[in-house]
């Protein structure tokens, strides 16, 4: 971790070059813009973190092409070092200059071993934070541009190019030429000019200048460079000095100032010369050392500020109301619309009469992005201190906050309420997979958006070294899948700028290619893109994460939906679901019916996908926070709630209109679904949900604290629990099955039960269930379940009557029992459907299930 | 390796490593291709190497090492080697430095912004003056002064028509009492001579109220211009406020304030009906269609109901802004005449004066210079082909005028009641209205794609209003049924969905 240091933000704007109005890509879809490719791009340099690098911390796409990328951002620069006066004496100022360079390799070093080079080194991209430690700013332009294709003109100041970068400028035909020893050769300049304190060939015109730099490639040594090049300063330096000071820049200068490239050094060789003498430049710097010891003592007014990293900062920035994009419009002047217009336009699509406009300019200068609304508004959070320093074993004094209830949209707004989320978050993160527990219990009130994608990996418990195992995953070799992903891939939420880039594409694929990889017996469906889409987009720049989360994901909530014959397992996914339909909504669910309008034609996208290929991100986001929460069934209980939606329109329509209204989903409202589902899902017995094809077992347990931390599904199969019945069987059933054990949890049959469940919601009295026992009166009188009222099968008895008083109860759950062998109750809940009675369940197995168990008692007369 | 001095490398190489365990003997040699460009993580290269020859993992940590010092070290290669072949290319011939000068300095010119020329950023002031000014108090003060100027072009053409209409009626006299008289006191000469000294009379008055009507309007503008500068100057002194407010509007003559309204015409909707549509598979965007029947002039003209200035509020309110408002206007191939619905325009065009931007005629003019250029490049692509053939098309092209069919050219305008811009199709409309259209016109058809093209410049260009004939003409025909219209319909909508 680096030192603290208070840190501003900047945001440099450009604007990419124009494409062809009138061209397609290969696969026939129109190009993507240059802004887009651009920001895809962009999004691995907020991987880099250096202590000589000011940090990128965000991308956004503005209209009409225009970049934004924000970065950590220092007042000083290099370049006011060399114009000021300064204090200091030739001696120390060599030795300080010295020093800069030597930070500004380090820097270029970490660059180069990532990959990346700079070539727009100048004094005004090396800043200065507050202990003087050179960061270089800037650096990303290079790789966001794609080396400089994506802009319409040259990247990097004409007077500190390397030879190479000016004549590959010029000759696009040799575009390698420029490597980490071009940057080598302008930290080279900057030296001189820092050494001189004066600025090389002040207010040179650029042709000229070429002309300098490209006339120094007739020497063939680095002494002669260095010369010619200290000639051009006014004041006369003599590095004829042996002190050892001298003597290592002149290592530098020597080095770094080669024309040719192959005798240049590269940053790290030049770093290993200096090596041995690296101590005696530190050593020197007592002062240095001593202030940033001073710095990291925690003093008595914290600001909060020194200890987030850059993009926490950015994230409260924006929530303190910061608008970027305006604040850097603001500097910019802008062309209006009108004036921007092409004058004539062909059949082909291409433009003429355009004029040019002064904002599509490149200027590499910042906008200062000040955060004295954050500082100050975190001011005031300071003085609630548990709030920013939540403690997590120990019982903190009350921290509810005053947002906690109002509703999701707002408090992700919300700056205060953020800040503390965030700050606890960050902690709990921090002790996973400790923390689990915890973490789950946090994320039932809400999850921060700025930190999703980790707390959704946590939820899913995903742990390991997911790099280790990403890496040995082989996601290069071609295999069959790959036409289908290129197809479907480029088509997948597209809407999302960062998604349709080129860079979330190859993501994409390598993510569904990895997955595919470690599941070789399962295979690749329609729908797995925009699953995949959503944890890439989360997970933008950690590959192995996404793949992971999406791997735990899968195996929870779509076990064996890829299988290659998946039929099996959707048909059954869709009857239980329909049955928890009539179990919630008879009247719907048999309008349903009775139009031929069969979750067949509507559902399977929906469960396929978990909802990810209907919706936008943004919804999805907050559907799956709750979903994430919920047990393998949760998804069966979102569904229900987005037919109970729309019912109002379902009622009305015919087959004909409701494929209408599904072929194009309506705006669905996320809040309201997510709190049905809640409350379909807490008034559901848990046996009802039941699938053969659910994972069996639960790989991250948890303590089971109620009757719905449990899932059915996963757990142990006793005499008394639901067993699996044919499919054509289960489609014949009408309704849902609840099994012995559920019915004797939920009746308090065997001790009362203290925590919530379906037939007992509120903390007082019974449980609210209804038992009817259809058998004779006389089976009924050798034993039955208490309470249960017996209502023998005869063709003369009023159904509506029977409902109505039913109704009266209004109980959760209403129990049919009958005989195994008959299955008359069939018949007898089609009836009690039709009247609408909600709640209506059949016992699985019938009375005999209970015959063994002991229950059973003889009804007082 | 042998890299020949290739300038197109690939960086495709290979590597070789030698598998062993300590004892003399190596286990295995491996040979694998690497791309030192393109490797995306030496790792999973290694990974998949050492999964598919089931080499022993102690190896991995030195593969790794030593792939990525391999990659390192010829990617490092390559790079120098470009380098030193483009050092070469000076060392060679130095007159070339000049020539390199030339060529990067220019794209520094071209593309940053502190070295580029200064004129390119002055020209949006007068813009930006504006509307800071439409937006504050001096509105009022600027609308007026437009009517004023308004009703002063209102009061000349009518004049100007008045004594048209005289002189007319003076020739038609003279002339048919010259022929009564023939054989008499004239004779067919006379005639004939008499009738030439007409036409050159009617010429020259012609051209003589054309050249006030430009004197007129370029005063017009010149005086407004100064006006919002010096408002806008104002503004800047005093904070946001002006001066004195009736100054300006004193100096005009109070007269020209009455004035007959000669060009408005109220011509109404006859029937409307707006709705709103969601479009999208996931994220739905919301757009509002208003759907009416009316002449397409309606959104030009300034309508006899209400204020003018009323109209004009919105519309000026949002000419420099990012809402912009367009129409499409169906036109001829020709650009020098114009008949049918451009002539009407033009007419809406010049009842008043255009502050902002070039006039209508300098504009068409401009088209005409791209048209041209466009037209010699179509005709140099159709050398390739048949001799004869070129020279027919070509001969079509110079009677038909020098636009094809779904080419369009955009004009902008300050002075028009609802629109900024009007895009300016070019159809041929008379046969977009025949009974055979309603087959012939499908997606694929030129006026259908020029629409689309029309569709994507509103679209990056901030035009948030467009008002599209749905029929794709001005004027209906016999030949036109309701089931040619519905299905019109559907075409137009579909693509502007599309």
């Amino acid at each position: 971790l680096f030192p603290l240091m208070k840190c501003s933000l900047g945001c440099m704007s450009f604007v990419t070059a124009a494409l062809p109005h009138n061209q397609c890509g290969i696969n026939g879809l129109p190009l993507t813009p240059n802004s887009i490719t651009s920001l895809g791009l962009a999004q691995q340099l907020k991987t880099l973190k250096h202590e000589n690098l000011c940090s990128y911390v965000d991308f956004r796409c503005g209209r009409h092409e225009r970049i934004f990328a924000v970065s950590e951002l220092y007042v000083d620069s290099v370049f006011n070092k060399i114009t000021q006066p300064t204090e200091l004496k030739q001696d120390d100022w060599r030795k300080y200059s010295l020093n800069i360079v030597h930070g500004v390799l380090n820097g270029l070093n970490y660059l180069n071993s990532k990959g990346y080079i700079q070539l727009n080194l100048e004094p005004k991209n090396i800043l200065l934070n507050e202990n003087g430690t050179p960061k270089l700013s800037g650096y990303g332009l290079h790789h966001m541009t794609d080396g400089g294709k994506l802009l319409s003109g040259p990247l990097g100041s004409l007077k500190y190019s390397s030879p190479e970068q000016i004549l590959s400028c010029c000759y696009s035909e040799i575009p390698m030429a420029t490597s980490s020893k071009s940057d080598v050769w302008s930290a080279c300049i900057v030296l001189l000019e820092l050494l001189h304190r004066e600025l090389l060939w002040d207010s040179v015109e650029n042709k000229s200048l070429v002309k300098r730099v490209l006339c120094l490639s007739a020497n063939k040594s680095s002494h002669k460079n260095i010369e010619v090049l200290c000639q051009n300063f006014k004041e006369n330096l003599s590095l004829n000095e042996t002190d050892d000071v001298t003597k290592l820049i002149k290592v530098i200068l020597e080095n770094g100032l080669n024309v040719e490239s192959s005798q240049r050094a590269t940053p790290l060789q030049i770093l290993n010369k200096l090596g041995k003498d690296l101590n005696l430049t530190n050593e020197q710097q007592p002062a240095d050392t001593n202030g940033k010891f001073e710095k990291t003592v925690p003093s008595e007014n914290t600001n909060p500020l020194m200890e987030m990293d850059s993009e926490e900062i950015w994230c409260l920035w924006n929530l303190a109301g910061g608008d970027m994009v305006a604040e850097v419009l603001r500097s910019v002047t802008t062309t209006p619309p009108i004036r921007t217009v092409p004058l004539f336009v062909t059949v082909h699509g291409d433009l003429y009469g355009l004029e040019p406009s002064p904002e599509n300019l490149f200027n590499p200068g910042y906008k200062l992005l000040s955060l004295d609304t954050v500082e100050s508004r975190l001011e005031v959070n300071t003085e609630n201190i548990s709030l920013i320093y939540p403690l997590l074993e120990l019982k903190s004094p009350d921290v509810s906050h005053e947002s906690a209830k109002l509703p999701l949209l707002i408090r992700e707004n919300d700056f205060d309420y953020q800040v503390h989320r965030i700050a606890l978050y960050r902690r709990l993160l921090l002790g996973y997979p400790y923390l689990r527990d915890k973490l789950l219990k946090e994320a039932r009130i809400d999850i921060p958006p700025y930190c999703r994608g980790r707390v959704w990996a946590g939820l899913l418990d995903v742990k390991g070294d997911l790099e280790e195992q990403y890496i040995n995953i082989d996601k290069d070799t071609p295999i069959v899948t790959d036409r289908q992903i290129a197809v479907d891939v480029p088509r997948c939420h597209q809407y999302d700028s960062m998604l349709c880039s080129p860079t979330a594409h190859e993501k994409l694929k390598r993510v569904l290619k990895a997955w595919l990889m470690s599941h070789p017996h399962l295979t690749y469906w329609q729908g797995l893109d925009s699953l995949c889409a959503v944890f890439v987009h989360l997970n933008f720049n950690d590959e192995p994460r996404a793949w992971a989360s999406m791997s735990q994901f899968i195996d929870k909530y779509l076990h064996d939906f890829f299988l290659k014959d998946n039929s099996a397992i959707i048909q059954e996914y869709l009857v239980v679901f329909s049955h928890l339909l009539t179990f919630h909504d008879p009247l719907l669910s048999c309008h349903m019916q009775e139009i031929g309008f069969i979750p067949d034609l509507y559902a399977i996208p929906w469960f396929l996908t978990m909802f990810a290929h209907v919706f936008p991100l943004h919804k999805i986001f907050h559907l799956w926070d709750t979903l994430l929460l919920g047990n393998s069934s949760f998804p069966l209980c979102i569904g229900v709630a987005i037919l109970q939606q729309l019912r109002g329109q379902l009622l009305q329509s015919d087959f004909n209109e409701c494929i209408l209204l599904f072929s194009d989903l309506p705006e669905i409202d996320i809040d309201g679904v997510v709190k049905k589902s809640i409350q379909v899902f807490c008034q559901s017995p848990k046996s009802s949900t039941f699938r053969v094809h659910a994972q069996k077992e639960e790989k991250c347990k948890r303590q089971t604290v109620s009757y719905y931390t449990e899932d059915y599904n996963t757990l142990p199969k006793t005499e008394l629990s639901e067993t699996a019945i044919p499919l054509s069987e289960l489609k014949q059933e009408v309704c849902c099955r609840i099994s012995a054990d559920d019915l004797i949890q939920l009746c308090e049959l065997k001790g009362s039960n203290n925590s919530k469940t379906p037939a007992k919601a509120t903390k007082s009295g019974k449980p609210r269930i209804f038992i009817i026992d259809i058998r004779s009166s006389d089976e009924f009188s050798r034993g039955c379940v208490p309470g249960s009222f017996n209502f023998p099968l005869a063709p003369n008895k009023s159904i509506p009557q029977l409902v109505q008083m039913i109704s009266k109860q209004s109980p959760k759950v209403v129990v049919v029992i009958g005989n195994k062998s008959t299955r008359e109750d069939r018949e007898f809940c089609f009836e009690l459907l039709k009247e609408g009675l909600k709640g209506v369940c059949v016992l699985h197995g019938g009375i005999d299930i209970l015959k063994p168990v002991g229950v059973l008692t003889v009804p007082s007369q | 390796l042998s890299m020949n001095g290739n300038t197109l490398d690939n960086g495709d190489r290979t590597f070789e490593y030698v598998v062993s365990t300590g004892s003399n003997k190596p286990i295995q040699e491996l040979r694998f291709p690497v791309n030192v460009l393109k490797v995306f993580d030496v790792r999973e290269l290694v990974a998949r190497v050492m999964n598919f020859h089931r080499i022993p993992c102690f190896v991995e940590t030195e593969l790794n090492m030593k792939l990525k010092k391999f990659v390192d070290n010829e990617r490092m290669n390559l790079h120098d080697h470009q380098a030193a072949l483009l050092l070469q290319k000076i060392i060679d011939d130095p007159t070339l430095i000049d020539h390199v000068a030339k060529v990067v300095s220019d794209k520094y010119e071209n593309s940053w912004q502190e070295h580029a020329p200064p004129c390119l950023s002055q020209s949006n002031n007068f813009p930006l003056a504006y509307h800071h000014l439409i937006h504050s108090t001096a509105m009022q003060n600027l609308l007026q002064l437009e009517k004023k100027y308004h009703n002063a072009v209102s009061k000349f053409l009518a004049d100007k028509e008045q004594s048209l209409s005289n002189m007319r009626e003076r020739h038609r006299m003279e002339m048919s009492r010259a022929c009564d008289n023939v054989g008499f006191a004239y004779t067919t000469e006379d005639v004939s001579i008499l009738a030439t000294k007409q036409l050159a009379d009617s010429n020259r008055l012609e051209k003589q109220w054309k050249d006030n009507y430009k004197k007129l309007t370029e005063k017009q503008k010149q005086e407004y211009c100064d006006v919002v500068v010096r408002f806008s100057k104002e503004m800047k002194e005093n904070e946001d406020k002006l001066n004195e407010n009736g100054n300006i509007l004193d100096a005009l003559d109070e007269r020209d304030v009455v004035s007959e309204n000669s060009i408005t015409v109220s011509s109404g909707i006859s029937m409307e009906e707006s709705f709103t549509i969601n479009l999208g598979a996931q994220l739905k965007t919301m757009h509002n269609i208003r759907l009416m029947v009316a002449d397409m002039l309606y959104f030009c003209r300034y309508s006899d109901d209400g204020e003018m200035e009323a109209q004009r509020f919105q519309t000026a309110m949002s000419l420099y802004s990012n809402s912009l408002s367009a129409i499409i206007l169906l036109s001829d191939k020709n650009l020098k005449e114009c008949t049918g619905i451009e002539k009407d325009f033009r007419t809406v065009c010049e009842s008043s004066t255009e502050f902002h931007f070039d006039s209508l005629d300098e504009q068409v003019a401009r088209v005409n210079e791209h048209a041209m250029v466009v037209r010699q490049s179509r005709s140099q692509t159709l050398t390739n082909t048949d001799l004869n053939d070129r020279n027919s098309s070509l001969k079509d092209e110079d009677e038909q005028g020098v636009l094809t069919e779904g080419d369009f050219y955009i004009t902008k305008h300050s002075n028009l009641s609802q629109v900024h811009l009007v895009f300016h199709l070019v159809a041929e409309e008379s046969q977009l209205r025949t009974k055979a259209s309603l087959t012939n016109v499908t997606s694929r058809h030129r006026v259908i794609l020029g629409m689309r093209h029309i569709m994507k410049v509103a679209s990056s260009h901030d035009i948030r209003t467009i008002t599209i004939p749905l029929l794709l003409c001005h004027e209906l025909s016999e030949e036109i049924t309701f089931q040619w219209c519905v299905k019109r319909a559907e075409l137009v909508m579909k693509c502007v969905k599309g």
